[in-house]
């Protein structure tokens, strides 16, 4: 029921809030390995989008597909089994434990509560974790308490959870909002980086970042899908500059 | 939470001993060990006008503080841990002590006060006929450690399944603990339900045909009392110190990331919180033999919230800031209520607001606080 190149179709998605349409029969398909932005005015329903694709708000209408299961048939931490990694806009992590233990409670281990209480970790766990670290740029950080940390290294802890997490899918919510220009720069190279073996789906307001990422676009109004192209079709875009980008 | 704490936590994945970098909750640990052997000898054997014997009434009360503090450690393990402020874990001692008041109360036989040797005397009182069912396999010791761990557990299971599974949590979650534990105090108060009313279980004779007020008792009540908690803390610290630990911080902390990681919190929430029932189950049970009476004010709300004043001072999150809150909040009542008792309840409330200001962590500050004071005159 889903084409084998792609890993997430979503099919004719209706999402109402009180009469009003969050989504409004949106339809999305996105390929295997790809990176993709998406953008648009608020209230364009980009977080309710992201909201529906993890499981947490319930959709009235239309189907989605990841690779080849129904989401509407799991629930939220099901949805993550399955392979779809979410990063929140703040930063969210958990702040009382080290950014080692943090990355340790993300690994794809057993998630159940019998195995977590006899879990030891072995050697490859143990790498995983040490090679994540190094992606991330946290090795000297890594037995700091995560509060400590600064936003930007928070936003990154919490990336690097979702790839430790090994998720194929991975939705990631402005992730350089309030973040210093290095750490920008850093953080686009990072995503280019773990783009290469996993699709990744991005929101920001950035219009910069976007552009420094390279990648397919997608504009969303009014709860679907006004056009999706590269940044530089899209910038030339009539319609887009209407309702987005501004004359 | 105590950074220091938390990085010792951090190398404990890998570490077989997770006692190491508990050094405080270990010496506590060896001190209860100690008094196991060293209190019942001297309460039986050592002659009662001996400078060292310890009375009937001292081994009791102390035995009483260490099933407050077995309660104290259930719930730090939900509400420091887990995060989860249960204001009802009076339900859960109180059902625990009355399942071990219902087979005292069967033991007593035809001793009592009307020689009815089926029915207790509340129940001749009330001119009942026969047994209700739900007596019936308690004058069985066995069958009652058997309730004792199983209603308040099943009680937790099915009131914690309810709530977290429809995602009540916080304030809320609170709030309806709170109405447990008040809907069974009026439930338990009524003559018809069949506990005895507002008198309760009491005039217990023998424990397991041995007289319950004898030395050797009461020494063998302390024992399992302090044996009792020692298993429950190596438990608890087995526990937090393993992978789940951390993810019942991350519950507390950020439940949403916890599930966007894949875990089913409501899973890790119930269970945590009926193996918490349990122990407090466990601690009513020891509880009500050394005290010989059980009666529903065990269930009022405001000896639920004392448990957590009693966690607070000792410092939440720690599992042995429990047992050292308990211990001191219930010393200082013994001593307190004895000279004035209007005053105990203020000066608790007092004592609450100044360790909340002044020591966020509880008594666990304090040792932050010496060893800063010893550095800073270096």
């Amino acid at each position: 029921m889903i084409e084998d190149k792609n890993i997430l179709e979503i099919k004719n998605v209706t999402v109402s809030f009180d009469g009003f349409k969050a989504l409004n029969s949106l339809s999305l398909t996105i390929k295997k390995s790809q990176m993709i932005a998406i953008i648009g005015p608020n209230g364009a329903g980009k977080t309710t989008l992201q909201d529906v694709i993890t499981g947490k708000t319930k959709i009235d209408n239309g189907k989605i597909f990841f690779k080849n299961n129904d989401l509407s048939q799991f629930t939220e931490h099901e949805i993550v089994n399955l392979g779809i990694g979410r990063k929140f806009q703040r930063p969210t992590i958990i702040e009382n434990i080290s950014v080692w233990d943090n990355l340790c409670i993300a690994l794809n281990t057993s998630k159940k509560f019998f195995s977590c209480l006899l879990y030891k970790l072995n050697n490859k766990d143990f790498e995983k974790v040490v090679e994540i670290i190094s992606i991330i740029n946290l090795e000297k950080k890594k037995n700091l308490i995560a509060k400590n940390l600064s936003h930007g290294e928070k936003q990154w802890l919490e990336i690097g959870m979702l790839l430790i997490q090994q998720s194929d899918l991975l939705l990631i919510d402005e992730p350089v909002a309030g973040m210093t220009e290095i750490e920008t720069k850093k953080t686009s190279e990072l995503l280019i980086n773990i783009s290469k073996d996993r699709t990744v789906l991005v929101v920001e307001h950035d219009m910069n970042f976007i552009e420094s990422l390279g990648v397919e676009v997608v504009v969303l109004n009014e709860g679907s899908v006004l056009t999706r192209g590269s940044m530089k079709n899209i910038k030339k875009n009539k319609q887009v500059i209407d309702v987005y980008l501004g004359r | 939470m105590n950074k220091r704490m938390v990085e010792k936590n951090s190398s404990l994945f890998t570490n077989i001993n997770f006692l190491l970098g508990d050094s405080i909750g270990r010496y506590l640990i060896y001190l209860l060990a100690i008094s196991i052997f060293i209190l019942p000898i001297l309460h039986v054997y050592i002659a009662e006008d001996s400078l060292f014997h310890v009375s009937s009434y001292t081994i009791s009360l102390l035995g009483k503080y260490l099933c407050f503090a077995l309660l104290a450690l259930s719930l730090d393990l939900v509400w420091g841990y887990t995060g989860i402020l249960s204001l009802g874990h009076g339900a859960f001692f109180g059902l625990g002590g009355y399942m071990m008041g219902m087979h005292l109360m069967r033991e007593i036989g035809d001793r009592g006060v009307y020689g009815n040797p089926l029915l207790p005397d509340f129940m001749v009182f009330l001119n009942w006929e026969e047994l209700p069912w739900f007596w019936y396999g308690f004058d069985s010791f066995l069958f009652s450690c058997l309730m004792v761990i199983l209603i308040p557990g099943l009680l937790a299971f099915i009131f914690s399944a309810l709530a977290f599974g429809s995602r009540v949590t916080g304030v809320y979650f609170s709030i309806i603990t709170q109405a447990l534990v008040f809907t069974l105090m009026l439930a338990f108060f009524q003559n018809d339900f069949g506990f005895g009313g507002n008198n309760g279980l009491t005039d217990f004779k023998d424990i397991l045909g041995k007289d319950i007020s004898s030395k050797e008792t009461r020494a063998a009540l302390y024992i399992c009392s302090a044996t009792m908690l020692i298993l429950s803390y190596l438990t608890c610290r087995f526990i937090v110190s393993s992978k789940i630990g951390n993810i019942l911080i991350g519950i507390r902390d950020r439940e949403t990331r916890m599930r966007f990681l894949g875990y089913n919190t409501t899973v890790f929430k119930i269970i945590i919180f009926t193996f918490s029932a349990v122990l407090a189950g466990i601690a009513g049970a020891l509880y009500v033999p050394q005290v010989g009476i059980i009666n529903p004010g065990e269930f009022s709300p405001i000896k639920s919230i004392e448990i957590v004043v009693w966690v607070a001072l000792g410092g939440r999150g720690f599992l042995y800031g429990a047992i050292i809150g308990a211990i001191v909040v219930n010393v200082l009542k013994s001593y307190l209520t004895i000279i004035s008792p209007e005053i105990w309840i203020i000066f608790l409330g007092l004592v609450f607001i100044l360790v909340t200001i002044y020591l966020p962590n509880g008594l666990t500050d304090l040792k932050r606080i010496i060893k800063k004071n010893i550095y800073d005159r270096r």
